[in-house]
């Protein structure tokens, strides 16, 4: 676990410092940790819940496989909104999806940048997606889209900062028997060069 | 007062751009969703300085800048990139670019690159 702990504090570094610049230092982004967690923990956690969140979700490598979808609670998704649209955005649905999707971005990237660089692989980003619907619905959608997956996904927990406030978030990577075998094969400490 | 096209797929995108350049007087001509929009409206309304996302459906900025560069040798056009799109950024260099604005970017960044391009047509 140790290996992911690092590349992933590596990986939020870079989307903070993204996050910083798209909003002249207004948002900033707290990482809380990883663990993995089986498919069947999360369906029953999150398909529990009837809360309808916004998700994020987009391709960041397409063979091996790697997939994220980023989970905004609604507490979120209008902290966000306000801060890049002002109060006056925020009846645009549209727009305020656009914003989302902004964001799913600037995390996809550094996610997909940072695993390509430690696991040899291509990235290969798809446009981000933005769908609303309970959580548990959105996983199992990406669970049968994803082939040969593992019976574990890595589930990143951090908080977005939005002003006086700051809301949780998180995201879950989907990766295929192939991948999650090079990561596991990964070094236990990351090199300093 | 000068034109401004702006060609991006996405909303928020289009938002910021045109948010950091109206109160300075700029003036938002049109906003197009794809290339192909995009190469209509760059025809129809002749703007002084065109911005062109890369990545986008349909037709992409890269073949969206080839057709333009066709009628208009000489337009300004300020590319929109993310970190991550060296190879394409290489491709519209060769094209003819007037500058790029790499993603995330900030206002300043959207304001300094038109005002450059503005000047140098001048």
């Amino acid at each position: 676990m140790k290996i992911i702990e690092e590349i992933m504090h590596n990986v939020f570094s870079a989307a903070d410092g993204n996050l910083n610049r798209l909003t002249a230092g207004r948002m900033r982004v707290k990482y809380e940790g990883c663990q993995y967690s089986s498919l069947e923990e999360i369906t029953s956690l999150d398909g529990g819940e009837e809360d309808i969140v916004s998700g994020v979700g987009m391709t960041l490598m397409a063979s091996p496989t790697l997939m994220m979808l980023m989970v905004f609670t609604p507490e979120a998704r209008l902290g966000a909104a306000r801060i890049l649209l002002g109060e006056g955005g925020l009846s645009n649905a549209e727009l305020v999806d656009s914003v989302l999707q902004e964001i799913g971005n600037i995390f996809g990237s550094a996610l997909a940048n940072g695993l390509a660089k430690y696991l040899d692989e291509q990235v290969k980003t798809s446009p981000p997606e933005v769908a609303m619907d309970m959580a548990g619905s959105m996983l199992a959608s990406i669970v049968g889209s994803v082939p040969d997956l593992g019976d574990e996904i890595l589930l990143l927990n951090m908080r977005l900062e939005t002003g006086d406030s700051d809301s949780a978030c998180g995201i879950h990577i989907f990766f295929d028997e192939k991948l999650r075998e090079k990561i596991d094969a990964l070094p236990s400490v990351i090199s300093s060069e | 007062m000068s034109r401004i096209l702006i060609i991006d797929d996405a909303m928020f995108m289009r938002h910021m751009i045109r948010s950091a350049l109206e109160p300075l007087g700029f003036e938002i001509v049109g906003e197009a969703v794809n290339g192909a929009q995009g190469i209509d409206m760059f025809r129809a309304l002749k703007p002084d300085v065109t911005t062109l996302d890369i990545i986008m459906p349909e037709m992409d900025g890269l073949e969206a800048l080839r057709n333009i560069r066709q009628e208009a040798p000489l337009a300004n056009i300020i590319m929109v990139t993310a970190v991550d799109q060296r190879e394409s950024m290489l491709q519209a260099m060769r094209l003819g670019v007037s500058d790029f604005i790499v993603k995330p970017f900030d206002d300043d960044r959207v304001i300094s690159a038109v005002q450059k391009a503005i000047n140098r047509a001048s």
